[in-house]
Formats: structure tokens, C-alpha cells, sequence
């Protein structure tokens, strides 16, 4: 069993987009190269994604910003395989249609 | 502390990185790659079939599509065997037949607008790449002028205050101050370009197609291929809507209506009114019943109340006798059956949006609190930026109007199934259904579809599968709304012509059989 963390790392994210992954945890990305040059980039930016119908603006400081950043490579095709419970309840309230 | 700083010869580290930022970094790598075996690498997106005879013989030949469309319909509403067989031998399958038909039309569509999808794409690539450049350009320029004008003070400053250092000078009317503040004309028209390219790229929508420019070829695309399903079969006529649906929700659902074709409108009229009703949240559709703003719920509720409790009435509750039905100031106080009527009370400056709200005091409002109308209906969220021309949520109105449709025609739901099924099966094997996000009650089966939401599984509390789908609703929301770009690749979503092609030739064909039996 990995030796537990004995200092202590924020909330993480974690996005598969057409098989990639890539992740996102205090500010880092890591993951798929293409994927996180992207998500830099946007989050510089403050680019704004649609992802679930919701809108997002890219940041490297928020776990919703980071997934925003993470999708803006292809946003129809993201899958958030990881994320805090506020984001999901985030996504869950402003889905725009069924 | 990092071992690194309290131990020179630990060789763990440099001591660079605060140990969080390493505890970090750790965690955003197991993420990655825990999310990278989630789905797989996507198939290739399965190409256009060549549309095959009669099709390939002319496109222009509507009689031949409309036959063709007619077998289809005969396949997947009645399941009829020798329409099956005709189009296995023709087709390779129903659904070949649906895809080629669909080519046809989307190759008409093109035609009816005048421009291609590639054409329209390319177009927003090049006004995109314009404006980019232009944001460089802009910045380029206004730092070059900037710096130039500094030369330009600085050699000013050496003839005029020799021996003077502007580093060393302050305050208001100072060489720092004077050097800081000027500005030559050529800068601040420099600066105002910038400016001008900034806002553009910023607010414009180019990055996303969503430029005016872009939105207009859309909808020509978009009314291109209107113009060429109803070529081989009438779309839109009159769509019944419930008395109570509300008006710009009734707007955006009668204009979706006009993209459907007319058999498909007139089984929906003829299966009763379609309520419409706006929402603030998450649009939708429901076959038995919506909540509406427009209906109240006039049921007051009986209390006991033990006699000489307090029966004040409030902005939230009136209180009213049993025996006079009027307020409860004039009841028998000995009574102590009594009847309550609850209102929503909004306490804001102005008057709430929505209907039938009345002043109770200044700055407070109340109307009874909203029902639900029986029947089928549809809710829809009044998003802005839509196509030019089009009422505010008829993308998402077409979208939900696509559901109604599911239900009220015979063979969509499974030619949808259909289509489903073969994009989601690689080597006969079903795709797996992951959740959307972590925790999300929606799953998908990912693809290469362009949202991953066309391929959203339904399922009922028991886990049965429902026979709804995302893809016409997906399809028409975007072929007619201009939303995931266009279907055609506009913006940062991919292009997927073989869904395009299916959506228009399951609105060619789906429910034909109907319009010949009734005319």
C-alpha cells in the first residue's frame, strides 16, 4: 500500500476526451501532452467552453475552470471521470435540456 | 518542511517545489491516467455510404426518393418483409437505405442554400485566422508605437533637460510623470485598434463560430436542407397547443414545428394539444404532464386550527371559514375547521417575471402557486444567441419537440435505435456506458459522436430500457438550430456527416405510410 500523503493536495479532476486523459489538481496539468497544451492555453485565455450546456470560463484555479480548460480541445466529446461534488452538482443544475 | 531544506544530502528533491506542489502534481497524474483507460480510442467515424441506385442516378429525381422513402417507412413502421428485402439487396440494410436517402437530400440541401458545409467552414476558418492575426498584428503594432514613441521622449528629453534622468525625477508634471502619460497620436490610434481587434475576438463568438457571419451560413444550411426534405414530402401545418402554454414558449415550439414534416405535425394535433411552457432550469419533455407558469393551483387545504390560536393572515397563507368561504376576519372565531389558501410570495423591489403576480404591500408579490397541465408538453429554456431570424429557444425547442415526435411516430424510435446500435457496436460488441460525469445519472455510449450526449441510454426506475434517444433530438437541434456546430464542424466541435445523412433521411421517410393512408 502506497506511504499516505503527509501533506495534503487539494480537491483533483480528471477528463477523458476521445480515449486521453489528462488531469488537474492545485493549479497542475498532467495527462495527455496535446490535451493539456490546449487546456493551458484556454485557461491563460479564459476561453469559454459550453460543456453539458453549461457555460464555463477556462482557469487553472478552480476544479470547474480546470475542466473547462481540460474539454476546450473537443467539449462534445468529454467525459469528467473525476470531480468535487459541488462541480457535479453544478453540472446536474444547469443542464439546459433532456 | 521539505526534507530537501532541512537535509542538504537528501537527494529526494531540489527543494524548488513546495512539497504540496509535488503532492499535487501526484494526484493530477494518477487522475490523468486513471481517465485515459475510461473510454477508448473512438472508431473511426463511419463514412457516408456511396448512395447507391436509384439515388446515384439523379439526385433530382424526387419521385425515386420518394419511393425509396416509402419503403422505408413500409421497413421500420410495419416491419413489412418485402420492403425489408428490397432494401437488404439494394442497401445492404433499412438503415443503408435511410443513410443513402439521406445523402441525397443533404447533396440537395447544399444545392437549396448555396453554399457547402465545406464551404461555410471554411469561411469562419478564414475570418477566424483573419482575426487572430489581426489581434497579433494590433498588439504587434501598438508595442513597436509604444516604444518608439518612448525613443522619441527620451531624445526629446536629453535636448530639452540634459544631464536629467527621468528615473530620477516624480510627482505630477516630472519627466517620469510626462514620460508615463505620452502619448503620440499614432499611439492612441494603435492602442484603439488593439482595443477594437481585442473586443472583437473576445465578443464577437469567431473562436466558437459564433459570429454573426457563422450563424448566417448555418441557417441557409439549415433551410437548405428544410428545402430539401420537403421536396419529397410537406413539413410544418398547423401544430395544436394547449390553451395554457405559455406565448414565447408557444413562439419557438410552433416555429420548431415547421422544420418537422407535416405527417409528423398532424399525428401530434391529432393526438391532442401539445402544452409549451418556459422555464428558467432544464428544458424537457414529458408525455403526461408539465408544470406550467401559467396555470394555478386554486385548492385551498383544510387546517384545524383549536379555537383562539392565532389566524392572522399572512403574504403566504389567507385563512378562510368553511361555512362562509370568505376571509377568516369575518369566520365564527369558534370554528375550528378552516380552510387555508397558500400563495408563492416573491419579495423584490419590482414586479416578478411570469403571470399573475399581484401587490400585496409595497415591495412584496404573491399569485397562487403554479399547477401542472395534463398531457403532453414541453418545456424550453429562452437561450439568446440563436440563428438569425429564428425566435429566442427554438434551438431547444426543436430539440423537444424531436421527443414529441419520438412517441407520436411509428418506426422513428426504432430506425433511431437502429442507427444507434450500429455506431455504438465495434466488432459486435456493444460499447460500454459510462457516466457523463463523476456521479452523473445520465449514461452514454461515447463513439465518435460530436456531443457524447446522442449517445445518452435512457433507462426507467427499473432499469428497463425507454425507448427514447438523443439522436433526432441532437440532430435537428443542430441541422435546424445551428447548436454542435451545425453537425457540419463548425467551432471547436467535430464534423459527422453520417449522422447529418440519417437525420434527414429518417425525417424523409419516418411516418410517409401515414400521409398516403390519410390523403
Amino acid at each position: 500500500m502506497a506511504r499516505p500523503s503527509i501533506h495534503g493536495a487539494g480537491p483533483a479532476v480528471a477528463v477523458s476526451v476521445n480515449g486521453r486523459g489528462a488531469g488537474w489538481c492545485d493549479g497542475h496539468f498532467s495527462g495527455d501532452k496535446e490535451l493539456i497544451a490546449v487546456a493551458r492555453e484556454a485557461a491563460e485565455n479564459g476561453q469559454t467552453v459550453e460543456l453539458f450546456n453549461c457555460t464555463i470560463v477556462c482557469d487553472a484555479a478552480t476544479p470547474l475552470g480546470a475542466i473547462g480548460a481540460l474539454a476546450s480541445w473537443k467539449p462534445g466529446r468529454t467525459i469528467v471521470a473525476e470531480c468535487p461534488p459541488d462541480v457535479a452538482k453544478f453540472f446536474e443544475e444547469n443542464k439546459a435540456y433532456v | 518542511m521539505c526534507r530537501a531544506k532541512s537535509d542538504p544530502k537528501c537527494r529526494r528533491c531540489t527543494g524548488s517545489a513546495s512539497p504540496v506542489t509535488g503532492s499535487a502534481r501526484g494526484k493530477a497524474y494518477h487522475s490523468g491516467k486513471k481517465a485515459a483507460g475510461l473510454t477508448a480510442e473512438p472508431k473511426v467515424m463511419a463514412p457516408v455510404p456511396p448512395p447507391a441506385a436509384p439515388v446515384d442516378a439523379d439526385t433530382r429525381d424526387i419521385e425515386s426518393l420518394r419511393a425509396l422513402a416509402a419503403s422505408i417507412d413500409d421497413a421500420y413502421a410495419d416491419g413489412n418483409p418485402a420492403a425489408i428485402e428490397e432494401l437488404d439487396a439494394a442497401y445492404g440494410s433499412p438503415l443503408g437505405a435511410v443513410r443513402a436517402l439521406g445523402a441525397a437530400v443533404t447533396s440537395r440541401g447544399e444545392e437549396f442554400a448555396g453554399i457547402s458545409a465545406d464551404e461555410a467552414v471554411e469561411s469562419w476558418q478564414r475570418r477566424r485566422a483573419a482575426a487572430g492575426q489581426s489581434l497579433k498584428d494590433t498588439h504587434a503594432a501598438a508595442k513597436v508605437q509604444q516604444d518608439k514613441d518612448m525613443q522619441d521622449f527620451d531624445a526629446w528629453s536629453a535636448e530639452h533637460h540634459p544631464g536629467v534622468k527621468w528615473e530620477d525625477t516624480g510627482g505630477e508634471g516630472s519627466l517620469r510623470y510626462l514620460r508615463n502619460t505620452y502619448h503620440s497620436e499614432e499611439l492612441a490610434a494603435a492602442i484603439a485598434a488593439r482595443d477594437e481587434a481585442t473586443e472583437f475576438w473576445e465578443k464577437s463568438g469567431i473562436q466558437n463560430a459564433a459570429d454573426q457571419e457563422s450563424k448566417a451560413d448555418l441557417r441557409k444550411i439549415g433551410d437548405g436542407s428544410q428545402a430539401a426534405v420537403a421536396e419529397i414530402r410537406p413539413l410544418g401545418g398547423h401544430l395544436e397547443l394547449h390553451e395554457f402554454s405559455e406565448a414565447p414558449a408557444a413562439l419557438a415550439v410552433a416555429e420548431a414545428s415547421s422544420v418537422y414534416p407535416a405527417d409528423w405535425v398532424k399525428a401530434s394535433t391529432e393526438a391532442g394539444p401539445l402544452a409549451a411552457a418556459v422555464t428558467t432550469g432544464r428544458a424537457g419533455h414529458n408525455a403526461n404532464w408539465i408544470n406550467s407558469d401559467r396555470v394555478a393551483s386554486d385548492v385551498p387545504r383544510y387546517v384545524i386550527c383549536p379555537a383562539g390560536s392565532p389566524r392572522e393572515d399572512t403574504p403566504e397563507n389567507t385563512f378562510l371559514s368553511v361555512e362562509k368561504g370568505k376571509n377568516g376576519d369575518q369566520a365564527d372565531p369558534t370554528s375550528d375547521t378552516w380552510l387555508v389558501q397558500h400563495w408563492d410570495v416573491k419579495r423584490v423591489k419590482g414586479k416578478p417575471k411570469g403571470y399573475d403576480w399581484e401587490a400585496v404591500e409595497p415591495g412584496v408579490w404573491r399569485r397562487k402557486p403554479r399547477g401542472t397541465i395534463s398531457g403532453p408538453g414541453v418545456t424550453v429554456s429562452l437561450t439568446d444567441g440563436g440563428l438569425p431570424g429564428r425566435p429566442k429557444g427554438f434551438a431547444v425547442a426543436t430539440h423537444e419537440l424531436g421527443h414529441h415526435m419520438q412517441v407520436m411516430v411509428p418506426g422513428l424510435s426504432r430506425m433511431e435505435d437502429d442507427w444507434l446500435i450500429d455506431r455504438t457496436t465495434l466488432d459486435g460488441k456493444r460499447e460500454e456506458l459510462v457516466p457523463r460525469w463523476k456521479g452523473a445519472n445520465e449514461f452514454v455510449r461515447t463513439d465518435s459522436f460530436i456531443n457524447t450526449y446522442i449517445g445518452r441510454e435512457y433507462a426507467d426506475a427499473m432499469g428497463d430500457k425507454r425507448e427514447t434517444t438523443e439522436v433526432l433530438t441532437m440532430g435537428t437541434q443542430g441541422i435546424f438550430g445551428g447548436d454542435h456546430g451545425g453537425l457540419i464542424g463548425m467551432g471547436s466541435i467535430d464534423r459527422d456527416d453520417d449522422m447529418r445523412a440519417f437525420i434527414l433521411g429518417a425525417m424523409a421517410s419516418a411516418g410517409t405510410k401515414r400521409r398516403s393512408s390519410s390523403e
